[in-house]
């Protein structure tokens, strides 16, 4: 082998190797740095002030490509599911119910979105359920119900409309990755008390059940 | 030997991938064109309170054109809680200490300081702030230290936070309460939300303390432990935050 192919061959490798898995790691669902909690994906809040974990070089990276400002060290904790209890990924046409606790905090949402994180528009114009808002039993506990249809009780959409009224003066293209059924749960917990990892692991987090798909 | 050179080539090509790898990595939040800060933020007018809300399917992530003529109506951002309503003020410390605050606004909320990257420098809530609205002073060290030389009457209330970032943003978000619809909630927002270069008061002024908690519509601002105010200064529905909330 003569030595320049060696070099070509080592410089094409560091390219293809370097390249591939940055992009590999900073398009994760989970990066470096998110600790998984039973079907949650924990999202420490990147910048300074914060744990170590949040200087994480992968968790800042990932912060700048995907353009987002992360709940900061004092704002709250973000998790997110793409997944059921069982494994499979949540899809828009079947029905979900979400039981079990949800770790103290000043206040929570959980909100359904496309993959991406945009939300689904539907005619309640509603796109996730709070604390504020849980209609809970007797006992305490409570059900939240995700659907297309209508259901009783606490109940989110994860509704399309033909005509949305957010919309309808504008002509919104669709493409591809909107036309995706799965969609994502994003559980945000403010104010609370959970910035470490060992806080995290201590406390239950709501389980989420197919009941049925048509 | 083959085998040989081509496992040492197999290596410099592996260890050339490692430093591209870590190389990218921690340079990504500076040469990222499509972070918070580059294609959100910098386009914004300073000193300019922007609605952002959630993007809605088909609607492109973070394009630095469309955040540019979103002057006026509503800036795009990913991933943000559609619970809630969001603004965003860019701001820039060359000119002195920046001043964030509300006027009459009510429920949870929350507050992230944010620079190149995306990443947070400061961040607060309803709760850590004792249940009131944000009153705080962005400032450089030099500046703090020559407003408590000058004048420290008027940093009291205020939450300082001391940086060396001088270019950066603040992200508001507040809880939608009454489950308004998200435009309504937004312009609200945005019509009492403020980040604004400090006004510091000056000459004969200096030993009136400034509370700018007192720069409310007029019928919440007159309690028991109003102090003495001039009553001009609550005739307009709008109060004028260039003007002192306080004179004498």
């Amino acid at each position: 082998m003569s030595s320049l192919s060696r070099i070509s061959v080592a410089m094409g490798l560091a390219v293809v190797i370097g390249l591939g898995s940055t992009d590999f790691f900073l398009r994760a669902k989970a990066p470096i740095g998110t600790t998984k909690h039973q079907i949650w994906t924990a999202w420490p809040s990147t910048g300074l002030g914060s744990n170590a974990n949040a200087e994480n070089p992968y968790l800042q990276a990932h912060t700048a490509r995907n353009g987002t400002v992360p709940l900061g060290v004092n704002e709250g904790v973000l998790l997110k599911t793409y997944r059921d209890a069982s494994g499979d990924t949540l899809v828009r046409n079947c029905l979900y119910q979400i039981t079990g606790d949800i770790p103290t905090a000043q206040l929570w949402t959980l909100a359904v979105s496309d993959s991406l994180g945009r939300v689904l528009p539907n005619p309640t114009q509603r796109f996730g359920i709070e604390s504020n808002q849980l209609l809970r039993a007797p006992d305490g506990k409570f059900d939240i119900w995700l659907s297309r249809d209508v259901q009783p009780g606490n109940w989110v959409s994860l509704g399309d409309l033909p005509e949305d009224p957010y919309t309808a003066n504008e002509t919104v293209p669709v493409d591809g990755r909107s036309q995706n059924q799965s969609f994502l749960l994003t559980l945000r917990l403010y104010g609370a008390n959970l910035s470490s990892e060992t806080s995290l692991s201590a406390v239950a987090f709501p389980t989420v059940e197919k009941v049925s798909c048509p | 030997m083959i085998n040989r050179s081509f496992l040492v080539t197999l290596l410099i090509g592996l260890f050339l991938a490692a430093i591209i790898h870590i190389g990218i990595l921690l340079f990504a939040p500076r040469l990222s064109v499509s972070d918070a800060w580059e294609a959100v933020a910098l386009p914004l007018e300073p000193f300019v309170a922007f609605p952002v809300r959630p993007m809605r399917p088909g609607e492109v992530f973070n394009d630095p054109d469309e955040a540019e003529n979103a002057t006026i109506t509503e800036v795009l951002m990913r991933d943000l809680d559609p619970q809630f309503s969001h603004t965003i003020c860019r701001f820039d410390l060359n000119s002195g200490p920046v001043h964030i605050q509300t006027d009459g606004f009510e429920g949870f909320w929350t507050l992230n300081l944010f620079s190149v990257g995306g990443i947070s420098f400061f961040s607060t809530n309803e709760q850590v702030n004792a249940g009131r609205p944000p009153n705080i002073l962005v400032t450089t060290p030099a500046q703090v230290t020559s407003l408590r030389a000058n004048n420290s009457a008027s940093l009291n209330n205020l939450t300082l936070v001391e940086t060396d970032i001088v270019d950066a943003a603040v992200l508001f978000r507040a809880y939608r309460q009454h489950q308004e619809a998200l435009p309504t909630t937004m312009a609200k927002l945005q019509s009492v939300f403020y980040c604004s270069p400090f006004q510091q008061n000056s000459g004969q002024e200096q030993e009136e303390p400034e509370a700018p908690e007192l720069v409310v519509p007029a019928t919440e601002a007159i309690t028991d432990e109003t102090p003495v105010l001039d009553p001009d200064a609550f005739l307009s529905d709008e109060p004028d935050l260039e003007a002192e909330p306080v004179s004498q």
